[in-house]
């Protein structure tokens, strides 16, 4: 039992939990703001929440190009 | 240490009446077959502890999704509890509420009862916060953890020791950010956006190139200058047309719309839209044209004059013809009305006679049937003049009257001859009077139209109608034919106004092309162009930080498996050893991060590092597995006194069984163990060698509105 690592050590479990698990290995404040948002959908919504999360992000930069890219359409014409 | 003693439960999943279970004894055996409801009281147990943590896709086994909860055969749902921590007994219940899946919880210690989010809350210190995570590894041996380690598939296998190892929402959130990363968020989707509206610039550029160049080629043939096709060029071009037009609608005496005199000669598209539009109207509107159009609607007239008069006056000869034919044909009327008479006269006088004859005839008749009588004695003296006469009946008959008939036959076929020439002298004078009608209805119509066209084309009494109509042709034909010359010239001043306009747009467009070109070589320097570069980034950076979090999960869940395993690995190859009693393997495991699946993959191998997968049976892989979650168990500091197993035994062997039961007997020593299996073979070695006391319970007749029946056995 001596090689034993008890992650949590109140609990006497395996497991800390995700969330804190992985914020080890993110870089920056705001890869990890990011991950926490991310992981509060997964525990709220599960797998869908994750998958809306990023498509929200993914669609308002979409969103944006493809408004900038009208613009530029436009302007130059023809 | 959290001791499990009894479980009531209520309309949980295949249970529809209350049943009590008694879990005090060292060892609990659920045994039954398949669907009578073992699996059900372990998952009331897992349910009353956790709650709606242990539903849904999130928990990693499969089977929960869309997993209910409550019996469907009855209303209420729920599951008691009683543990004891200490000395000291607590009673928890949960019942199920149907709304989001959530539930009531109660704790009953003594007589003090708590409810709601306090029951949560004295229930987690009650299991030192142990996580449903942590119960899955090393309290509840989950059965789809030996049956994905029996399949052999190596995805399985891996999802089962995730779940075992705490590890399956690193997988399920992995398995969600690659699906985003290969579907939803390609992070050059933007960038080659980019790339091909670059590509669209440079291809219209060319072609707008190419037009510029044809366009001015064109221009350049026709005489202009290259200093003309220019904007002080085109700004020239416009004001001489102005000019131009302005002076020919002088000439012609028309003046120019209000809308074309106030226009801007620069504004290029407007004004030569005026401009045209200006043109066709003094095309349609100049004087000579109306001058033109009054003499086509002046010989119009006359050729329809003339073809008028020349058609009445053939019907008019015509008509006098027919007339002077008929009399000299059939005389006059007088002589025919003269022939008439005399006809009457003769059918007249043949009528008297024939009416003479008659009563002669009937004089006969009668005398002839007189003497034929027998009153008359003598038959040869006349009834009227008292003659005698030899066969004087004889006579009448044969000569007399005889002569009588063939007369009247001859006075009857004349008599018809003088009406038949009666009739046709009758309809020869009805010819006459017609034909003398028609030909005087046409002399007044002839007059009529004389007179008119007399009057219209100031003819005289003397003038002869239709030559004077030729004449006035001819002359009129010869003014148009003047007038048109004219117009021609003007029509052609006008058409070589119109193809300086026509030259004007096409300067216009030369400099709006070149314009377009300009801007669109100017683009990519542009302010505008960097922010879509900026998002093309910020989107490509969004694929990164997936990318970065996929790596970290990654990392945190091959550290986690690894530190796991390390802990475990020694315990793993002891258990194994002892079940499978394998001569040959010494078992070592590891974990590598599967770059394709960016999932955990975990390998088994010998001490030389050879994979020993391809070499286990089905019986030595659900030792593995077992091995691994009795390690967990035997290593881990759960909270609870007991070990849940569920169908364990599911392709082990019999010495295999033994084994395994012989580490059940060491195990039980210091926690309760609750062992549901369907395997009889198991369940009869269990009875023989498992030698803790133990409390048997076999279920048997399930039924959709009772539930299963059990029985229980000591």
């Amino acid at each position: 039992m001596g090689r034993v690592r008890f992650k949590n050590k109140d609990t006497g479990g395996w497991n800390m939990g995700i969330k804190e698990d992985v914020e080890k290995y993110l870089n920056g404040d705001d890869l990890k703001a990011i991950w926490n948002e991310l992981y509060y959908r997964f525990e709220q919504e599960g797998k869908d929440g994750v998958k809306r999360f990023w498509v929200e992000k993914a669609d308002k930069i979409k969103e944006e190009f493809t408004k900038i890219q009208e613009d530029i359409k436009r302007h130059i014409g023809g | 240490m959290v001791t499990l003693t009894k479980v009531k439960i209520k309309g949980f999943r295949g249970f529809t009446e209350e049943q009590g279970f008694d879990f005090s004894y060292p060892v609990t055996i659920l045994f039954g077959e398949n669907g009578k409801g073992k699996s059900s009281l372990l998952n009331s147990i897992e349910w009353c502890l956790f709650g709606k943590e242990c539903e849904g896709s999130n928990t990693g086994i499969r089977e929960r999704i869309d997993w209910e909860v409550k019996n469907r055969n009855i209303n209420s749902c729920l599951v008691e509890l009683e543990i004891k921590r200490g000395d000291t007994f607590f009673t928890i219940k949960r019942e199920y509420v149907g709304v989001r899946r959530h539930s009531k919880i109660y704790i009953q210690i003594g007589d003090n009862t708590l409810d709601g989010e306090e029951a949560e809350k004295r229930l987690r210190e009650l299991i030192n916060n142990y996580s449903f995570k942590d119960f899955l590894s090393s309290v509840y041996q989950h059965q789809e953890v030996v049956r994905f380690f029996v399949t052999q598939e190596p995805r399985d296998r891996n999802d089962a020791i995730d779940r075992l190892l705490g590890l399956y929402e690193h997988r399920n959130i992995i398995d969600v950010l690659s699906e985003i990363k290969d579907k939803i968020i390609r992070g050059e989707e933007l960038q080659k956006t980019i790339d091909n509206l670059s590509g669209d610039i440079v291809a219209k550029i060319k072609v707008w190139k190419s037009q510029i160049e044809k366009k001015e080629a064109d221009l350049k043939n026709k005489g202009f200058r290259e200093e003309e096709i220019s904007e002080n060029g085109v700004k020239n071009l416009a004001s001489f047309i102005k000019t131009d037009l302005s002076n020919f609608s002088v000439r012609i005496n028309l003046n120019l719309s209000e809308e074309f005199n106030t226009a801007n000669p620069y504004e290029i598209p407007k004004f030569a839209e005026l401009a045209k539009k200006e043109i066709t109207r003094l095309r349609s509107e100049m004087p000579d044209v109306k001058k033109q159009n009054e003499i086509y609607e002046r010989i119009s007239e006359l050729d329809r004059n003339l073809k008028e008069y020349r058609n009445i006056q053939n019907e008019h000869n015509d008509k006098k013809r027919f007339f002077e034919e008929f009399i000299q044909a059939y005389g006059t009327l007088e002589n025919l009305e003269e022939q008439l008479k005399n006809k009457e006269i003769g059918i007249k006088d043949k009528e008297s006679e024939k009416e003479r004859i008659n009563l002669l005839g009937t004089i006969i008749e009668k005398a002839v049937r007189y003497l034929k009588s027998d009153t008359v004695t003598n038959k040869n003296v006349c009834p009227l003049c008292k003659t005698e006469k030899e066969d004087l009946l004889k006579y009448l008959e044969e000569e007399y009257f005889k002569n009588y008939k063939d007369k009247l036959e001859e006075i009857n076929q004349e008599l018809e001859t003088k009406r038949n020439e009666k009739l046709k002298i009758e309809n020869l004078i009805s010819e006459y009077k017609k034909r003398k009608d028609d030909k005087t209805k046409v002399e007044e119509r002839f007059k009529q139209i004389c007179e008119s066209i007399r009057k219209k084309w100031n003819i005289s009494e003397r003038e002869d109608i239709e030559r004077c109509l030729i004449n006035f042709l001819k002359e009129n034909e010869s003014k148009s034919k003047e007038i048109k010359e004219l117009i021609d010239m003007k029509q052609k001043e006008l058409n070589k106004i119109e193809l300086r306009v026509g030259d004007l747009l096409g300067i216009y467009e030369i400099l709006k092309l070149k314009e377009q070109q300009k801007k669109a070589e100017e683009i990519v320097k542009s302010e505008s162009w960097k922010r879509l570069q900026d998002k093309a980034d910020e989107f490509k950076k969004l694929a990164g930080q997936i990318n970065d979090i996929i790596l970290a999960i990654q990392n945190a869940s091959q550290s986690e498996a690894r530190d796991k395993l390390d802990t475990v690995k020694g315990k793993v190859d002891e258990y194994f050893s002892k079940i499978t009693r394998h001569p040959m393997i010494r078992l070592n495991l590891s974990v590598e991060v599967n770059n394709r699946t960016n999932r955990n993959s975990y390998k088994f191998s010998d001490l030389g590092g050879n994979d020993i997968i391809p070499i286990l049976s089905q019986g030595n892989m659900n030792a593995l597995a077992l091995s691994i979650f009795l390690s967990l168990a035997k290593s881990g500091n759960a909270p609870f006194g007991f070990l849940m197993f569920d169908d364990p035994s599911q392709s082990l062997g019999s010495s295999e069984k033994k084994e395994f039961i012989k580490i059940l007997n060491e195990i039980a020593e210091q926690k309760n163990l609750i062992i549901s299996t369907m395997d009889r073979e198991f369940f009869d070695l269990m009875r023989e060698y498992l030698t803790m006391h133990k409390i048997i319970y076999r279920f048997d007749n399930w039924t959709a509105d009772r539930g299963p029946q059990v029985i229980m056995e000591m």
